[in-house]
């Protein structure tokens, strides 16, 4: 029932150019999900989200990127100097990260591309200005946009663009919701393959078989134990070995009932609430997200909605997923540990590189579920 | 062994004067509770007018800066650093952020004369962000001291070749704000017209620091950078102070008196380094080598010119210094307008933040740099500790190469002196000397 989700993780490549030859469009590569992807659809245009491939050589990006850089950014780099985005069309980043910047002006540089563009997304989520201010960006990227494909964007166009991306919100929603369940009818893996999936093809299409995926899913029983309950935080997550092995590959039964990062629920927990002036309306939905914590300042927004699902998700246990050189969540990960534990939730903290090291992660994840397990009994 | 025509140096006659304002302003900042004054603290490139209009007795510790000062004292240093670590504060995280946490958390605080005191306790923080970690160094300190109220100012936006209006707007609706926030949790009143005093010093201080920078041009150069260093702390910490804005006049000064007289930097001057961010702080003395043995003086830097300081660009793409507005043309219009007309001015093309929000156009005024300041090979510090400085690094290698500028690159941490391997660091700069043809100086 998933292998379409699994298929479009597996060929995002190969998807993306059948989709430009059937369709005769544009393909547009981002880097991170503060891109208004509704704009983009509006545009008639195909977002993909620019994805590392896990190769254990990305030697070929150490004349652009300083080493203490994420392994995120780099394998994103890495994937362009290799030629492996050569069809994409455009390039654009709505401001982030440091080192999503270095990877977006690096390509720039170095990868031949028809269109890019850099959008100075506030980094005050919560200041005064910020909505006039982003929407005053939105105006500045849809012209930037107009002038590339040589036609206007209209409101109806937006309206589109905002059903396209709200619906697929929704829909993956409303998937989250049965893995509250107990025994949840959706494994870990699926659910990071139908989110994954919808960063790399057409939502329009991907929609369809959400809603498919989403009538069977009241009657679906999997065959396999629960076990312990796990929720995964981190930052950037497209490691789906990783989470296979939680669930398939340990000698204790775990299931990833819910996740924090951007391959998760911070990339569709909210929609762009209609209102007649349509950037507005979809700068707030990306203003007032939940999130990423290079955003989320003075005030912590982050911390109570991960207190929230972990409540709701009947979480019994925190995996803190930390990418190496991610300044911004490192910074989180001494008052979340802090605060996790003053709420009594088991944390156990490991940290990713390019590659992860499956075997060891394996051998410290089953005493980390055999502690949970005996705490149980 | 080549000889050199020796070139006649001198101390810097404002030297003293910058060691005693910079030990009064730690004392100041650390005093000021006794009589009723303000602490704040928060990052550089902060709007020291804006804060200052709360009254003179508000002092802003500018945390870099003092953080970099603990990095040069490596032993304190590293109990800073071990105390987050045993927190469980990554190791990778940026070195100031780590010095400074870490003084909280072993309650001390260092003077540049070595006194330790105990760790002074802000009233506030207001804190500009633009890069990944400031606005959340500022959260965790907050949190870490009990509970400090904090405002952060987002000036991640649109700037220099790209501003716009709504920059504009942007950064003054919330400057609007700020000053609201520090009213309500001060209860004071913000003072135009102490602010309109104190944005002029700024803005001399910023004109003054361009005007010494660029008489750096002269061979032989009058200053060299671990001279610099000490001055442009002035520029991050408190350009708003009329001592501040009288020393940079006086170093402007000393700078044309020296070029007119040919007074260097250095004894010896056969090649001219430009360089790009903070080095290790704990490990200066690698400068020193490169000058004593080879006649190699960093002349130029982004960093020391850049930081804190604002600058123009000629038609030609020259570094040009800014030129003040009339103090009756800045103070004309209300608090708004003069508010807009402040933060066009920190906007500008050539500023601090361009590394963080325009790289490619940083890049771009690096190579410019270089040429302008005539310098024939650069070194570039792989900063193991601040990732925002290391943001393009490689591409400026890149790109300075292709300008036929040779480049040194070697890894260092500007907060962490365990990251750094000093004798690794001095035999690659030998053989780096040696590549380009740089001969050791005779003994004679």
């Amino acid at each position: 029932m998933t292998e379409k989700f699994q298929q479009w993780a597996d060929n995002r490549h190969d998807y993306a150019r059948e989709w430009k030859k059937k369709n005769g469009g544009k393909v547009v590569g981002y880097f991170c999900t503060y891109m208004p992807e509704e704009i983009l659809y509006a545009a008639d245009l195909l977002p993909v989200r620019i994805f590392g491939s896990h190769e254990p050589d990305i030697s070929i990006v150490e004349p652009h990127i300083f080493g203490m850089y994420c392994p995120v950014c780099r394998g994103c780099l890495a994937e362009g100097l290799k030629g492996r985005y050569e069809y994409l069309n455009g390039i654009v980043l709505a401001q982030s990260c440091m080192h999503m910047r270095q990877a977006f002006w690096s390509w720039e540089m170095h990868i031949p591309i028809e269109y890019s563009h850099y959008m100075w997304m506030p980094h005050g989520i919560q200041v005064k200005g910020r909505y006039e201010y982003f929407r005053s960006e939105l105006v500045l990227f849809k012209e930037s946009l107009e002038k590339w494909i040589g036609k206007k964007i209209s409101d109806d166009d937006l309206d589109r663009g905002i059903d396209i991306c709200n619906t697929n919100c929704r829909l993956l929603r409303q998937i989250y919701e049965f893995r509250k369940q107990d025994n949840p009818p959706v494994t870990g893996e699926e659910a990071m393959e139908a989110v994954l999936s919808s960063q790399t093809c057409d939502k329009k299409e991907h929609n369809k078989v959400l809603k498919g995926f989403l009538k069977k899913l009241p009657n679906r029983k999997l065959d396999r134990d629960q076990g312990t309950r796990l929720m995964i935080i981190g930052s950037e997550d497209d490691d789906r070995e990783f989470t296979k092995m939680i669930e398939q590959g340990l000698s204790l039964p775990a299931t990833l009932v819910i996740e924090e990062h951007c391959v998760g629920t911070r990339y569709f927990w909210n929609d762009v609430v209609p209102e007649k002036d349509r950037l507005m309306a979809i700068g707030r939905r990306y203003l007032d997200r939940i999130p990423c914590p290079s955003k989320d300042w003075p005030e912590r927004l982050r911390f109570p909605h991960i207190l929230n699902l972990i409540k709701e998700y009947k979480v019994e246990g925190v995996i803190l997923m930390q990418q190496k050189f991610c300044d911004p969540h490192e910074t989180d990960i001494p008052p979340l540990t802090k605060l996790l534990k003053e709420n009594g939730i088991p944390t156990y903290f490991v940290e990713l590189d390019t590659t992860v090291a499956l075997g060891q992660f394996r051998t410290r994840l089953e005493a980390f579920l055999e502690t949970l397990t005996m705490e149980l009994l | 062994m080549e000889e050199l025509q020796r070139i006649t140096v001198e101390p810097l006659k404002t030297w003293k004067k910058a060691k005693e304002l910079r030990q009064k302003i730690y004392e100041n900042y650390v005093k000021t509770k006794e009589t009723g004054g303000l602490r704040i603290a928060g990052m550089t490139i902060h709007p020291a007018a804006l804060i200052q209009a709360f009254g003179r007795d508000v002092v802003f510790l500018g945390s870099e800066p003092y953080c970099a000062g603990v990095a040069n004292w490596t032993e304190f240093a590293i109990q800073c650093q071990e105390a987050c670590e045993k927190r469980g504060v990554a190791r990778d995280l940026c070195g100031y952020m780590k010095n400074y946490w870490g003084g909280i958390l072993i309650d001390k605080f260092m003077f540049p004369n070595h006194k330790i005191v105990p760790w002074p306790k802000p009233d506030l923080f207001f804190n500009d962000h633009f890069c990944c970690s400031h606005g959340k160094w500022y959260q965790y300190a907050a949190e870490l001291e009990g509970g400090v109220p904090h405002f952060g100012i987002d000036i991640s936006y649109r700037q220099g070749r790209n501003l716009t209006e709504d920059s504009i707007d942007y950064v003054v609706t919330q400057a609007t704000d700020g000053i609201e926030w520090i009213e309500k949790h001060t209860g004071r009143k913000f003072d135009d017209e102490l602010f309109i005093e104190y944005a002029m010093n700024e803005f001399n201080t910023n004109a003054f620091w361009a005007q010494a920078y660029l008489l750096n041009q002269a061979v032989p150069a009058p200053m060299e950078e671990k001279s610099f260093y000490s001055y442009f702390f002035f520029n991050m910490t408190s350009p708003q102070l009329k001592e501040v804005t009288d020393l940079f006049r006086e170093l402007r000064d000393e700078l044309q008196d020296r070029v007119n007289r040919g007074i260097g930097a250095i004894g010896m001057e056969k090649l001219r380094i430009l360089t790009d961010g903070p080095p290790t702080w704990a490990m200066l003395n690698i400068l020193r080598f490169a000058e004593r043995e080879y006649g190699a003086v960093i002349v130029a830097s982004f960093y020391t010119s850049h930081w804190g300081a604002s600058w123009d660009m000629d038609e030609s793409g020259n570094f040009v210094a800014p030129k003040p507005p009339k103090k009756e043309d800045f103070a004309s219009g209300s608090r708004e307008d003069r508010l807009r007309k402040y933060f066009r001015w920190k906007s500008r093309r050539s500023s601090s933040a361009a590394p963080f929000i325009d790289n490619p156009d940083k890049l771009d005024m690096t190579v410019k740099m270089a040429k302008q300041w005539k310098c024939g090979a650069a070194f570039l510090h792989l900063n193991r500790g601040c990732e925002g400085v290391s943001l393009g690094i490689m591409e400026n290698k890149y790109l300075l190469q292709r300008a036929g500028i040779p480049v040194l690159t070697y890894e260092g941490n500007m907060g962490d002196a365990r990251d750094f391997d000093v004798s690794g660091t001095i035999t690659k700069i030998r053989l780096f000397f040696e590549n380009i043809g740089l001969k050791k100086l005779s003994k004679n």
